[in-house]
């Protein structure tokens, strides 16, 4: 722990909004920053620490992170909920870049989540040309012609024949009620999550690209009812130059949250290694 | 609060007749129209008559009429006019005392005393008028059934419904004039012949008979309802079910015959699992009358074991798993049962005895080696099949047993009746602890059909349950399901003929409305429309009325006796009543349970036997029509069906009588539009005692079904008393509902829109923020038709549970999410940013090292001497109460208890990574956190633990001057702790393999990492051994504990048992703690929080 320090923080109005920085031990000051995004209902640690986790592989790479609860979360007080969520998720995490802005100096952001996290960074970043980079674990996802196609192969072929041999071995009751998605089980939570349309995606995703901003895209097995292999992004979105602005993470071994630490492990470290080579020394 | 007076000057409730009206007579209903009816008196009373005098003559056949009108009505108190036209004119105004064992010439001398010594008065009466006319009246006179009207001596009189007029003008002549918009001729008809019978039988048994005892029959009539009660007899195939399951298995093996949501079992599968279990329970002594307890989810599960049940000729005993403990242990203390057949996630909730066998269906190795041959057995006809539960009266639930012949009638009967065919789809919609579930159950197997299970949230989706109504041939259904998808269906079903293959409807287990099989007819054209009539204690099977296709309903008709079957309608006297004429339903014949189990009592006076014939009392009240068909009227007790489920008001109310704090209560049904029942529990509390609303609904709510618990509690000064000095329940009955109950508003537009919907359909005049659904008036009928309505207007889908489960607010933010994460514009009334609503938390770093993540709530201005320091759990448990520790860390706040928070070292976001983390640091971490909370606050502290935190903290804390301890289900040893969780962890692994390709996660996986946290071996050894018994608190300690138990192991609770008898508060709520399914559940339940809250303050009552 010694390469990295915390502390706590509040801003916003009166303070409403909790939140811990996490910034290299070594003095540096680093000008772009990291800020995690809180995913559903969970709070500002992440599903598992996942965000912790991040937020202290990204000090030790170098950078100021800052997770936190978005209003109504975790410790986070929410204020004024006649106005829209995406209105009052935009102003918390202005209010973060200012803070991050104010305290740390910071000019360049790097904003990410997971699932709705990432869907509200990925938004976010259209309106702020001081975003540089965004992550996404487990974001939009769109059924193509592909998916289809592999999932008549997966599941009715592979699968069919994977569970004659696991049943010969007695083991099929165990996984009899699983599928992808319920590794971790019941993961609609408090508040089932409603991606954005792909119309919209496309439109952001485009502006975000013509702006130089990268985007590091991880699906997990969470989302197999939707996504289901490496080539699929370019299905989803043909007609979009990357311009290798884009880096996929299909990583389909593990489930939408990692209840395994080698899944933590594998997910942090793919976030933390697009973090260092692609803003550390980016300035 | 409501207060009733029972003040002497209210107006005394006016006396009505119970009339056999042809039409419903209303309050608005204003039409007139005369008719006139002469009797045709027997020669023989003509002789009688012409020998008395004529006072003799009006004393006897007014006293007769009165004697008619009693046997009518069965009605103690018999008000009548009565207007006598002499010399002069009066008009007596009289209510004659009448009763079974009266004598009639007690009667007569009852009605000579009126006659006699009556004083004029103003009519009031208007139902029923008896005119006596002498030689040289003025008034009306007949003459050839032509009516000539000469001018009315009192035209203020109201014209009544029914007059009997006694001429004498050449000699004694009868007529019954009659308003024919309130009655048919041939209603009229029957009255005066039954009138002629009664008088004759008067003169037949003599003067001194008692009016119980008068015949009002002629020997035709008695015949024609001989015939009519009477389904006819049949000699059905009296081989015992299970046999036609297992030819089925041979001759058409790999049919479908079961499915559920997961899985399908084709006949021979069903045969062979069904085979292994009978096998398994016969091996281990069961046979004919051992009870078996039936304590599983909806799936194949429950027809495999049924099946098997059956086959051992042992007796079936269905338990809903989502009943409370306390039920549950009722019925297990009645039935006294052999053995429990359930599943391991049910164990884990409930406790079933030690003493029991318990047998876990999805863990039980033995199962698979049994053999899969057709076990024999021998089964008598007159063994017990099953023994199903309903409501009684005495707090108690009733069991009542079904022979193996009751159930060989009730499905061969059915099958009889409706034809089914290897064909057949049936869905099983009722609960399997209903007895009607049976039918469904069974009938499509024994037929070679096939079974479709079905779980509530399928059941409660009402597009769902339109799809599977067109895949299905054949559905049996409660009216309020029905009523619910007959509205989906007309507002999103354009085209009818997806329904063509439906050939059977049939809905029953309640009152089914008219209006509903008129809707019923419009859509399912080409279906076959029956309604069914029964209950358990008669095999379900007692009558069914089939509905024409084409012409209109009118009343709720269920028909005639199904073969083997007699009903009878009874008066209070024992006599059969007269067509028309309202009494109780007695069902007769082969399907008749043959007892209460231990309830001789009850048993006595619900079945009697009638020329050889069994019956039981339904306490349904009915009459026939003249065309033989039955007509359901109501109850006679206070036994209500709240959607087809029955619920005696009396147990309802033993429940909340011993509630603590309240001295009297009564529980009435509400019928409020199509929230047509809705259960209101009136209490008046003991002195010095405070209890609300939602104490009493948690106490209701660990004794009795969710179906039986009041919607709306309203305390009274004293419960409201009749003339009779008995509860006035039509009172409280047509009473608006006040509550105190203080009720936050909705600000959202979905919190608002929400609240519209709810209140338009609950017919509640303000809904709450954080209302539940169900806790305000809801059920899972109501659920569907919101879940249609909030997607009708609102375009969001909503599941049924979560309706169910959540309260409106985090409904709204649901909608809100699901609307694309888009609310309306500022809808607020203060529009503005409400700083002053904002409070927010401080947190920050503290500790000897400030390693520890620490959240103070803490109000400026507020400060109190209490203060809470909560002990969170570790892992996933942390993560479901985060949440609600957090909204009671506010709630204390906010009155002056600052509370404090923090997470471990290695948790959440404290320093320090998992496997850093000791038991010791554990240990040291939460003295830390109560060092800072004295010095932040200088107030004594109370310690809130919850699961693991609970044994920490009092590792830690015991020492100190701790005196207020709540702990909420506290981990009591670390053994069955680290198992649970090693346990979820090894299905997690299981799981993980198909994704890893059948390859184990690689890092040591499940040796110590559990459920998200990697420990370290020496942790993991140290949490293993952690447990209570080094724990020593001062005599001055006070320890409540929480617990909800739903969650808990049954090897938990066992360490439990004793621990903290005397305060503790149990809620039959499932936290779900290990539950390796729903991890990113978060728990939101309002009873915990207010139960937390309430003992953190006060401790237990």
């Amino acid at each position: 722990m010694d390469a990295i320090k915390e502390f706590c923080c509040q801003f916003g109005e009166l303070g409403r909004l909790n939140g811990i920085v996490t910034i290299p031990a070594n003095e540096s000051k680093p000008d772009v920053a990291v800020i995690l995004v809180t995913a559903g209902f969970t709070p500002k640690a992440g599903p598992f620490r996942l965000y912790t986790l991040v937020a202290r592989e990204s000090a030790k790479k170098g950078l100021v992170c800052l997770r936190f609860d978005l209003g109504g979360i975790g410790n986070s007080e929410q204020l004024d909920t006649g106005k829209p969520l995406s209105v009052r998720t935009k102003l918390d995490i202005d209010h973060a870049v200012k803070f991050l802005k104010n305290e740390y100096g910071i000019k360049k952001y790097v904003l990410g989540g997971l699932c709705s996290g990432a869907e509200d960074s990925f938004i976010y970043a259209r309106h702020d040309p001081d975003v540089v980079g965004v992550f996404l674990i487990d974001g939009h996802a769109y059924i193509t012609r592909g998916y289809r196609l592999r999932l008549i192969f997966s599941r009715k072929l592979v699968k069919k024949m994977g569970r004659v041999i696991l049943s010969k071995l007695r083991l099929l009751p165990l996984i009899k009620h699983s599928n992808e998605s319920s590794l971790e089980g019941d993961q609609s939570g408090l508040v089932d999550y409603k991606q954005l349309d792909i119309e919209d995606s496309t439109v952001i995703l485009k502006s975000l690209l013509s702006r130089e901003v990268k985007l590091l895209y991880i699906y997990t097995a969470g989302m197999s009812d939707k996504f289901n292999g490496a080539k699929q992004f370019n299905e989803m979105f043909p007609k979009i130059d990357s311009k290798n602005l884009i880096t996929l993470k299909y990583l389909p071994r593990m489930g939408h949250v990692q209840i395994f630490e080698e899944d933590r492990k594998e997910i942090c470290g793919a976030i933390s290694n697009w973090l260092e080579g692609n803003f550390v020394y980016s300035g | 609060m409501s207060i009733y007076t029972n003040s002497p000057g209210r107006e005394p409730e006016r006396l009505s007749l119970k009339l056999p009206y042809d039409t419903q007579k209303t309050s608005s209903f204003s039409g007139y129209h005369k008719s006139i009816m002469q009797l045709h008196l027997d020669s023989s009373i003509h002789h009688f008559l012409s020998s008395q005098s004529r006072e003799q003559v009006d004393v006897m056949l007014v006293s007769a009429f009165i004697a008619l009108l009693y046997r009518y009505t069965g009605q103690k108190q018999i008000p009548i006019s009565l207007l006598i036209n002499r010399k002069s004119t009066r008009v007596i105004n009289s209510s004659f005392f009448t009763n079974g064992e009266l004598p009639f010439s007690k009667m007569c001398q009852e009605v000579l005393e009126v006659i006699s010594g009556g004083t004029e008065q103003r009519a009031s009466y208007n139902q029923v008028r008896v005119v006596i006319r002498g030689k040289n009246s003025n008034g009306e006179t007949i003459d050839g059934g032509l009516i000539r009207t000469t001018p009315v001596a009192h035209k203020e009189l109201h014209q009544p419904d029914l007059q009997l007029e006694i001429n004498d003008i050449d000699s004694v002549s009868t007529y019954l004039v009659y308003n024919s918009n309130l009655f048919t001729s041939s209603t009229i008809e029957r009255l005066t012949k039954h009138y002629n019978n009664l008088l004759v039988s008067i003169l037949e048994a003599g003067a001194s008979a008692p009016l119980a005892e008068l015949n009002l029959f002629s020997p035709l009539e008695n015949e024609w309802y001989r015939q009519t009660c009477n389904g006819g007899s049949w000699d059905p195939l009296s081989r015992p079910l299970h046999l036609d399951i297992e030819e089925h298995a041979v001759n058409q093996s790999d049919k479908l015959a079961v499915s559920d949501k997961l899985q399908s079992l084709t006949y021979q599968e069903l045969n062979h699992k069904s085979n292994q279990l009978a096998n398994f329970l016969i091996g281990n002594g069961v046979g004919p009358e051992s009870r078996l307890i039936v304590c599983l989810e909806p799936s194949v599960h429950i027809a495999v074991t049924l099946l098997a049940i059956l086959k051992a000729g042992a007796v079936y005993v269905p338990l809903n798993p989502s009943h409370p403990e306390y039920r549950i242990k009722t019925i297990i203390n009645d039935t006294n049962p052999e053995m429990v057949i359930t599943q391991s996630a049910i164990l884990k909730k409930h406790d079933f005895g030690g003493n029991i066998r318990i047998v876990e269906l999805d863990a039980n190795k033995e199962l698979a080696g049994q053999s899969n041959s057709n076990p024999n057995s021998t089964i008598e006809p007159d063994g017990t099949a099953y023994i199903y539960y309903t409501s009684g009266t005495t707090g108690m639930p009733k069991g009542s047993l079904g022979t193996y012949s009751n159930l060989n009638h009730y499905i061969r009967v059915s099958q009889d009746k409706y034809g089914f065919s290897k064909a057949d789809i049936m869905p099983a919609l009722a609960s399997y602890t209903f007895s009607i579930s049976m039918f469904e159950l069974l009938s499509p197997l024994v037929a070679g059909g096939t079974l479709r299970i079905l779980d509530l949230q399928h059941i409660l989706d009402a597009k769902a349950m339109v799809g599977t109504l067109s895949e299905v041939t054949f559905v049996h259904a409660g009216p309020s399901l029905l009523k619910q998808l007959v509205k989906y269906i007309n507002r999103n079903v354009d085209d009818y003929s997806m329904f063509s293959g439906l050939r059977h409807l049939s809905s029953g287990g309640d009152m089914v409305p008219p209006d509903l099989l008129r809707s019923l007819q419009l859509i399912f054209q080409t279906t076959e429309l029956y309604v069914i009539y029964g209950c358990s204690e008669i095999a379900c099977m007692g009558c069914t009325y089939e509905i024409d296709p084409v012409r209109p309903v009118e009343k709720t008709y269920v028909g005639r006796p199904f073969k083997n079957v007699s009903i009878l309608l009874l008066d209070k006297d024992g006599n059969i009543v007269p067509i028309g004429v309202a009494g109780e339903v007695c069902i007769g014949g082969n399907g008749v349970a043959s007892s209460y189990l231990n309830r001789p009592d009850l048993t006595e006076k619900k079945f009697f036997t009638l020329d050889g014939i069994k019956y039981y009392r339904t306490g349904d009240v009915g009459r026939l029509t003249a065309a033989g068909e039955l007509e359901l009227l109501g109850r006679e007790d206070f036994q209500i069906q709240i959607h087809g489920m029955r619920v005696e008001l009396g147990e309802v109310e033993y429940h909340l009588r011993q509630s603590p704090g309240v001295k009297d209560a009564v529980v009435v049904e509400k019928i409020n539009g199509p929230v047509s029942n809705t259960l209101v529990a009136y209490y008046v509390k003991k002195d010095r005692y405070q209890i609300g609303a939602e104490s009493l609904r948690q106490h209701m709510v660990q004794h009795v079904p969710d179906y039986m618990i009041p919607s709306f509690y309203v305390e009274l000064d004293a419960l409201p008393l009749n003339l009779n000095n008995k509860v006035d329940r039509k009172r409280l009955q047509n009473e608006d509902i006040k509550t105190s109950e203080p009720v936050e508003k909705p600000r959202t537009e979905s919190q608002k829109a929400l609240a519209a919907l709810w209140s338009d359909l609950l017919h509640k005049k303000e809904v709450g923020l954080y209302d539940n659904f169900l806790a305000i008036g809801g059920d899972s009928l109501l659920a569907m038709e919101m879940i249609s309505k909030v997607h009708e207007t609102m375009g969001v889908q909503l599941d049924g549970l979560s309706i169910l489960r959540e309260s409106l607010h985090v409904l709204a933010g649901i909608c809100d999410t699901q609307l694309g994460r888009v609310v309306s514009p500022d809808v607020s009334a203060s529009g503005s940013l409400e700083l002053n609503s904002v409070k927010p938390i401080k947190s920050y770093f503290f500790g000897p090292d400030s390693d520890l993540y620490g959240l103070l709530h803490l109000r400026e201005g507020l400060k109190n001497d209490q203060a809470v320091l909560i002990c969170p759990p570790i892992g996933g448990a942390y993560k479901r109460c985060y949440f609600l520790l957090k909204i009671l860390g506010d709630q204390l706040a906010d009155s002056g208890v600052p509370v404090m928070r923090f997470d471990y070292f290695g948790t959440n976001d404290s320093m320090g990574e998992d496997r850093e983390a000791t038991i010791e640091r554990w240990v040291s971490d939460i003295e830390h956190s109560y060092e800072e909370l004295q010095r932040q606050t200088g107030a004594q502290v109370k310690v809130l633990g919850i699961r693991m935190g609970a044994l920490l903290a009092l590792k830690a804390l015991s020492k100190k001057q701790v005196e207020h301890w709540v702990l909420w289900d506290p981990v009591m040893d670390g053994e069955t702790y680290y198992n649970d969780l090693a346990n979820i962890m090894k299905i997690k692994v299981w799981r993980a393999r198909t994704l890893r390709g059948l390859n184990k996660p690689t890092n040591n996986l499940g040796v110590e990492e559990l459920v998200g946290i990697t420990f370290s071996d020496l942790t993991l050894k140290k949490l293993r051994t952690l447990n209570f018994n080094s724990v020593e608190l001062s005599e001055k300690t006070k320890l409540f504990q929480l617990l909800t138990t739903g969650a808990i192991s049954n090897e938990e609770r066992d360490k439990w048992s004793g621990f903290f008898d005397s305060n503790c508060n149990e809620l039959e709520v499932n936290c779900g703690w290990s539950d390796s399914d729903s991890f990113s559940t978060a728990i939101i339940d309002k009873r915990i929080l207010s139960a937390l809250e309430e003992m953190l303050r006060n401790g237990c009552d």
